[in-house]
């Protein structure tokens, strides 16, 4: 029985094919438009999952969208009767034309892109926080779970507790808009200066270097959180419900000023807004978990989906907390593993199909997109001409590979099948030597054209993870922060040295352990454990590398620069890797250098607006 | 006036007639701002594929969690936007169309 699921018109459009509840394909819509948090119908992605599975439109037994439309509008038309009639322009030039040319007619529009809607002909819905819970249930390693969903809004829901048990999921508990945590955590993104809807994941990198000097006025002044962790906001400081923007005057009176201008200089300010609201974040999550605990008290497991459950540093701080002995959390955590959770709930639930469970996940390492064979990149390096080494033994390119690193070269990696969520996970890499002090910046800046401040993340040999992290049980998904062990400097605090030196650039060049590269500013890291299973070939990268070397532990950074999506083609790869100063890009069992290149190659696409 | 401007000031009449708070606010007495679930979290059919059954929807009150906000008008204005967009393969296709707003959470 093969079901697709489907996320479109809101954030990060995607399309995710299972067959009798395996997941057989899974894509984002903007690995293929190549436009960043693609939100439009993911035409792309739908007929990348019929192509992998060698199916057509009426193969499909049902289709799936993530979102229920008519509930969407009830809360559209809610928020509508609900602010000031001057404040209604704006909301209805701002949603008028999405809801009524698009969102309300998703049957409509699917049914033009994939040539119909299955055999069931007609398109199912599914709850908004309900996909994200089933995202988070179904595929985890547990027969029964407590499940916590947190988000910016899906229909009316912002957070959800509920309950997972075989093939049934039961949301206990709700929250609903405007009350949203992704919410106060998008304005204060917005506030500090970054993009809405793209900027949250720099916000977090950018709090280890403040201090939550705001925490209390955030918690006297913009949410009002119980003990249970439910929670209110005040709306008198926001302008999200108005259409407008996502902070209003009264907002930046309170932080003694107006909006930092985007691309501007980060000021304390900004970094104590991050902190700030992170730990007022984390303080929510760890509530919300202690009350899904009590509302749960037989299981042991936590799973987590929405787009909070991205924010890794708090993921972490909650897994430290032993509220729960097992957490998973569905590494496509945003809208596009909504897509997921609706195909996945459609086959337990409307179908009544078993669930049963070895104790592994069935996210298959989140790699569940398109992948190049041997002789398709083999065709695609011939027919253009690129200079090329092939090796003859997957090993003997690994060792290959350790010694270019150990050479500081930095290299760029698309092997087997694209990864599925925001995460580069091994498949379309740039890989580097974690243990140079200068790493970071060459990274930033040479490599990726983006800020200084933002931390890289390490990959790890599960059996190394001890050596070099304080992180218990295995994230091979990178979706926890530990903190890096063998400190040097310890007499180092980001604090002091940012009151005293306001070059932030030579404060993060401090050597501060063995892997200052992956080593953040309060020593934290973003982990991912590599394990044979988890992912073959990186594992024998990071094995040569560790042989060579004796450190089990690389840089691992997404494939693209600044703005662009994550490489999706042997195309895009090669134009991103000729793009930056990228020093060799491996292909499957190819392997590319820089300075064999044609000179005269026209790079199709040399820069990317902003994010 | 454009026929969407026309639709636009119809819903901003409306909004005003049924004008309404439907936002909570803090609560400092209260233990908690939990709800107990009320939704039906089960997977249903969209029902609806032209504006008759769109209005037989929104009048038949079991999808509206809140009653009394939705409304014709909603079905005459998604019924028309329905009329006049083009076909897919002319819409979406530039980049504008597809970015998020960069200002605002997209919902």
């Amino acid at each position: 029985m093969y079901i697709l699921g489907v996320s479109a018109l809101y954030h990060d459009s995607a399309a995710v094919l299972i067959k009798d509840g395996e997941i057989i394909a899974a894509a984002q819509e903007e690995r293929f438009t190549r436009i960043k948090h693609d939100a439009s119908i993911p035409e792309n992605a739908i007929r990348y999952c019929l192509n992998e599975a060698k199916i057509e439109a009426e193969d499909l037994e049902a289709v799936v969208y993530y979102d229920d439309p008519v509930l969407m509008l009830d809360r559209f038309l809610s928020n509508l009767i609900s602010v000031k009639e001057e404040d209604v322009s704006c909301l209805l030039d701002y949603s008028f034309e999405s809801i009524f040319r698009d969102k309300m007619w998703i049957a409509e529009n699917l049914k033009q892109v994939i040539g119909g809607l299955g055999k069931r002909g007609k398109l199912l819905v599914s709850k908004h926080h309900m996909s994200h819970a089933a995202s988070a249930f179904y595929p985890s390693p547990f027969d029964c779970a407590a499940i916590i969903t947190v988000d910016g809004v899906g229909e009316w829901n912002t957070t959800t507790l509920g309950y997972g048990s075989g093939n049934k999921i039961t949301i206990l508990k709700e929250l609903n808009y405007p009350h949203s945590l992704g919410l106060l955590y998008s304005a204060f993104t917005y506030f500090c200066g970054f993009k809405v809807n793209y900027g949250d994941y720099k916000l977090m990198g950018l709090a280890p270097y403040g201090e939550p000097v705001y925490y209390d006025l955030i918690k006297k002044e913009l949410i009002d959180v119980k003990e249970d962790g439910s929670f209110r906001l005040n709306l008198e400081y926001f302008d999200f419900q108005n259409g407008r923007s996502m902070t209003n005057e009264k907002f930046a009176q309170l932080f003694g000023g107006s909006r930092r201008e985007p691309e501007s200089t980060i000021t304390n300010r900004e970094m104590n807004m991050a902190a700030s609201v992170q730990k007022v974040v984390e303080e929510v999550i760890e509530k919300l978990a202690i009350t899904a605990r009590s509302l749960t008290k037989q299981c042991d497991n936590l799973v987590m989906a929405g787009g909070v459950a991205l924010n890794c540093v708090a993921n972490g701080v909650l897994r430290r907390k032993n509220i729960f002995k097992n957490i998973w959390i569905q590494p496509a955590a945003g809208d596009a593993g909504g897509a997921l959770g609706s195909a996945m709930l459609a086959y337990y639930s409307t179908y009544g199909m078993q669930r049963t469970n070895n104790g592994r996940d069935k996210q298959k390492g989140s790699l569940l997109g398109p992948e190049y064979k041997t002789d398709e990149i083999q065709t695609f390096l011939d027919r253009n001409g690129y200079n090329f080494h092939k090796y003859n033994t997957v090993d003997e390119l690994c060792r290959k590979l350790a010694e270019e690193l150990d050479a500081q070269k930095i290299i760029g990696v698309i092997t087997g099948r694209m990864e599925f969520g925001p995460r580069a996970l091994g498949n379309r890499s740039i890989i580097a030597d974690p243990r140079s002090r200068e790493m970071q910046a060459k990274l930033n800046i040479s490599i990726k054209h983006r800020e200084s401040f933002r931390p890289f993340a390490p990959i790890v040999l599960k059996e190394a993870l001890d050596q070099f992290f304080d992180l218990e049980g295995d994230s091979p998904y990178m979706l926890f922060c530990g903190n890096v062990k063998n400190r040097c400097n310890t007499d180092f605090n980001v604090h002091e040295q940012l009151r005293e030196n306001t070059d932030m650039l030579s404060i993060i060049n401090m050597k501060r352990s063995d892997i200052p590269a992956v080593t953040h500013i309060d020593y934290s890291a973003r982990i991912q454990t590599v394990t044979e299973e988890s992912n073959d070939f990186l594992y024998r990268i990071l094995k040569s590398f560790e042989e060579r070397t004796g450190c089990g532990v690389l840089v691992n950074t997404s494939f693209n620069v600044r703005g662009e999506p994550i490489v999706c083609s042997l195309e895009d790869a090669y134009d991103c890797f000729m793009n930056t100063d990228m020093d060799i890009l491996v292909m499957g069992e190819y392997l590319l250098y820089k300075q064999e290149q044609e000179k005269g190659y026209e790079i199709r696409r040399k820069s990317y607006e902003l994010d | 006036m454009s026929s969407i401007d026309i639709e636009k000031e119809r819903m901003k009449e409306w909004a005003k007639i049924n004008k309404g708070d439907y936002f909570p606010r803090i609560d400092t007495e209260a233990e908690s701002y939990f709800e107990d679930c009320k939704t039906n979290m089960e997977i249903t059919e969209l029902q609806f594929s032209d504006m008759k059954q769109l209005q037989a929807l929104l009048e038949s009150g079991k999808i509206a969690v809140k009653d009394k906000k939705i409304d014709l008008i909603c079905a005459v204005a998604a019924f028309k936007r329905k009329q006049s967009k083009v076909d897919l393969a002319g819409r979406g296709n530039t980049r504008e169309d597809k970015e998020l707003p960069d200002f605002i959470y997209q919902f």
